[in-house]
């Protein structure tokens, strides 16, 4: 930022110049003159004239005007003082107003430009001296001016001091070459009617406005990245389940006749032979029940072949008997098909909620509720454990809720978490079910 | 002797099956098929007794694809063989229209007890399974919609009649307004009713209210 020294700018208190000084001294010399010759006229008429009386008149008219000379010359340094200081508070006034960042501009009551600083310059692309003494107006698109004036207009009459100008829109101004500009301004007003000042500051927002826009633009890149990978994360784990599942699963069961069939065929008296089947028969059942479970844990494929009510149904009753958490279930699904990718995120929302219960809540029971309110799909999870602080930090690397929330938005949703300490935590989860189109 | 006809998408599965069945003299294999397409011609081209049918291949499948076999072949007996240990799928199956529902897991030991069931025209079910059933296939046929409750729902019901709000049943079951409700509008859907009024009505009507 250039600072500059001299000030144009600052208002202008005229200094007191010098004539005015000595033009005080006129009047006492004149009047010390007249009573003098005053004096010698009277005492010269009541016969007491006498040479001691005229020197005594002589000398105090001398001290007198010495006196009153002296009197004047000290108001004038005064005032030459005064104006000193004026004129330095001035010189920095000026300077702070050409250091501000924000263009400030003052005009008159018809709305000529008076002050215009170093930042105003740049911002409009003018120089000072181009426009001080020009309307207003000429800063602003024609199409703006009309309704400017009437605003102005309306601002002096209230009698506010200051406000922000445009209220909630975004005011846009002209510059030098004709590019218009966003800008954020307030005015204020000072002096008495008929000797008011307008003035505005105000500043380009336009970077501002780009960044917001920029900002707004990779949020919502983020998380259409977030819902791409979520998706195609879903696409891969319901495949690999379904080939773990199938093709597997079939493998595993070819095996398991195979050996039935040896089984069957095995003389009795082959005693180690049928001890070894017999283990291979039972390392057969225990890989074919890990495959189920890894090919569930990645997507049960219930919920793609019968839908959300039975696997909801599968997943809580799953859950009561891995963790012995009484659970009670309530479903009240209409008859209607509900998508695939809402399916899976009220799914995995139940799924996420349920690990919280177990991980966190040392709870013992727990209510869960899927029905539809008003065409809104809801989900409600609620456990008698001890609750958290909603309100608290999240604990580092746990993307749980934000994934929670993440999924129920991309779908439109909401999510709410109220937890009281100590009281339990509920999870009550809303999605729209008439969707915008949405793909699985 | 029961002419069977295999449908699975596994080679080595339908080879592991057929060498277990051709142990048995009264069971014959006469058509293979590997997918829902397959299925549909091949029992177009033999007669048989009955369908051995996996309920995961590709194409059609599944529930869809026994309703299909029995809408053309109302007689035929269908056993579904399958990956699925989950009672949601047995019940599914067995509502579109099988008659047995038998894991891959246990086939090994059981497939011949249930071919043999299954085609002289009873079920080969687990209990679990027919539990379901008796709790879920009912309403459809019953005059007495109210055996598809629930003995959470049941209970529910009968404090409504008993006039008591929904706010008050929670509090005295030890749950939330929110389960409490949604056990009300499932009951509705189950009895097919629009409202409370309505529903109180049925249970007074069915004799349903408290001390029932």
């Amino acid at each position: 930022m250039e600072i500059r020294t001299d000030t144009p700018n600052a208002p202008h208190h005229s200094p007191a110049p010098d004539v005015h000084g000595f033009a005080n001294l006129v009047f006492p010399v004149l009047l010390v003159l007249v009573s003098t010759a005053l004096l010698a006229a009277v005492t010269g008429l009541f016969g007491w004239y006498s040479e001691e009386m005229y020197e005594i008149s002589f000398v105090l008219g001398v001290a007198v005007i010495a006196a009153v000379g002296a009197t004047a010359w000290l108001r004038f340094a005064v005032r030459r003082e005064v104006a000193e200081v004026q004129q330095a508070t001035d010189n920095r006034l000026g300077s702070i107003i050409d250091t501000a960042m924000d263009a400030i501009i003052t005009m008159d009551e018809a709305h000529n430009i008076v002050l215009f600083n170093v930042a105003a310059e740049k911002v409009f692309g003018r120089q000072r001296e181009s426009v001080i003494g020009e309307k207003l107006e000429i800063l602003l698109p024609h199409r703006y001016r009309a309704a400017h004036q009437g605003h102005i207009h309306q601002f002096g009459a209230t009698g506010v001091s200051s406000r922000r100008m445009g209220d909630k829109t975004v005011l846009t101004g002209l510059r030098a070459n004709g590019e218009e500009f966003p800008i954020d301004a307030s005015i204020s007003q000072h002096g008495e009617p008929g000797n008011k000042l307008f003035t505005v500051i105000l500043r380009d927002i336009s970077l501002r406005l780009q960044t917001e826009q920029e900002l707004r633009q990779s949020r919502e890149e983020i998380r259409e990245l977030a819902s791409a990978s979520q998706t195609a994360r879903e696409q891969e784990r319901s495949r690999v389940a379904r080939e773990l599942h199938d093709e597997i699963g079939g493998a595993l069961t070819a095996l398991k006749m195979d050996t039935a069939w040896i089984s069957e065929r095995l003389p009795q008296s082959e005693a180690i032979l049928n001890e070894k089947l017999s283990s291979m028969r039972k390392m057969l059942d225990n890989t074919v029940t890990a495959t189920r479970r890894i090919a569930s844990d990645l997507r049960p494929m219930m919920l793609d072949d019968l839908g959300l009510a039975p696997a909801t149904e599968w997943l809580v009753h799953d859950f009561e008997r891995r963790t012995g958490i009484v659970c009670e279930l309530a479903i009240a699904l209409p008859e209607i098909e509900i998508p695939r990718e809402m399916a899976t995120s009220v799914f995995r929302i139940l799924q996420e909620s349920l690990t919280n219960v177990t991980k966190h809540a040392r709870a013992t029971h727990a209510e869960i509720t899927l029905d539809t309110e008003d065409g809104m799909l809801v989900l409600t999870i609620n456990d008698n454990g001890r609750g958290f602080d909603t309100a608290g930090p999240r604990v580092p690397q746990s993307y749980g809720l934000i994934g929670m929330r993440e999924r129920v938005a991309l779908l439109g949703g909401q999510i709410r978490v109220n937890s009281v300490s100590g009281e339990g935590t509920v999870v009550e989860a809303r999605i729209a079910l008439a969707q915008p189109e949405h793909e699985a | 002797m029961i002419r069977i006809v295999i449908a699975d998408d596994h080679t080595v599965v339908r080879e592991g099956l057929k060498q277990m069945l051709s142990a048995c003299a009264d069971i014959c294999v006469v058509g293979e098929a590997s997918n829902g397409h397959e299925v549909l011609a091949r029992l177009q081209e033999c007669p048989c007794d009955l369908l051995l049918l996996d309920m995961s291949m590709p194409g059609r499948s599944g529930t869809e694809l026994i309703r299909q076999v029995k809408a053309e072949r109302p007689k035929l007996q269908i056993l579904v063989l399958t990956m699925h240990e989950e009672h949601q799928y047995a019940v599914r199956a067995i509502k579109a229209g099988a008659s047995g529902y038998l894991t891959k897991e246990t086939a090994s030991d059981l497939l011949v007890t249930a071919i043999r069931k299954v085609a002289s025209g009873g079920a080969f079910i687990t209990a679990a399974v027919a539990e379901q059933l008796a709790l879920d296939a009912m309403p459809r046929t019953s005059a007495t919609p109210h055996l598809a409750l629930s003995d959470r729902e049941f209970q529910v019901l009968r404090m409504l009649v008993a006039g008591r709000g929904v706010t008050e049943i929670a509090d005295e079951l030890h749950l939330s307004v929110k389960t409490i409700s949604t056990h009300k509008a499932r009951m509705m859907q189950k009895l097919n009713l629009d409202s409370q009024a309505d529903l109180i009505r049925y249970a007074i009507s069915h004799n349903l209210g408290e001390g029932a």
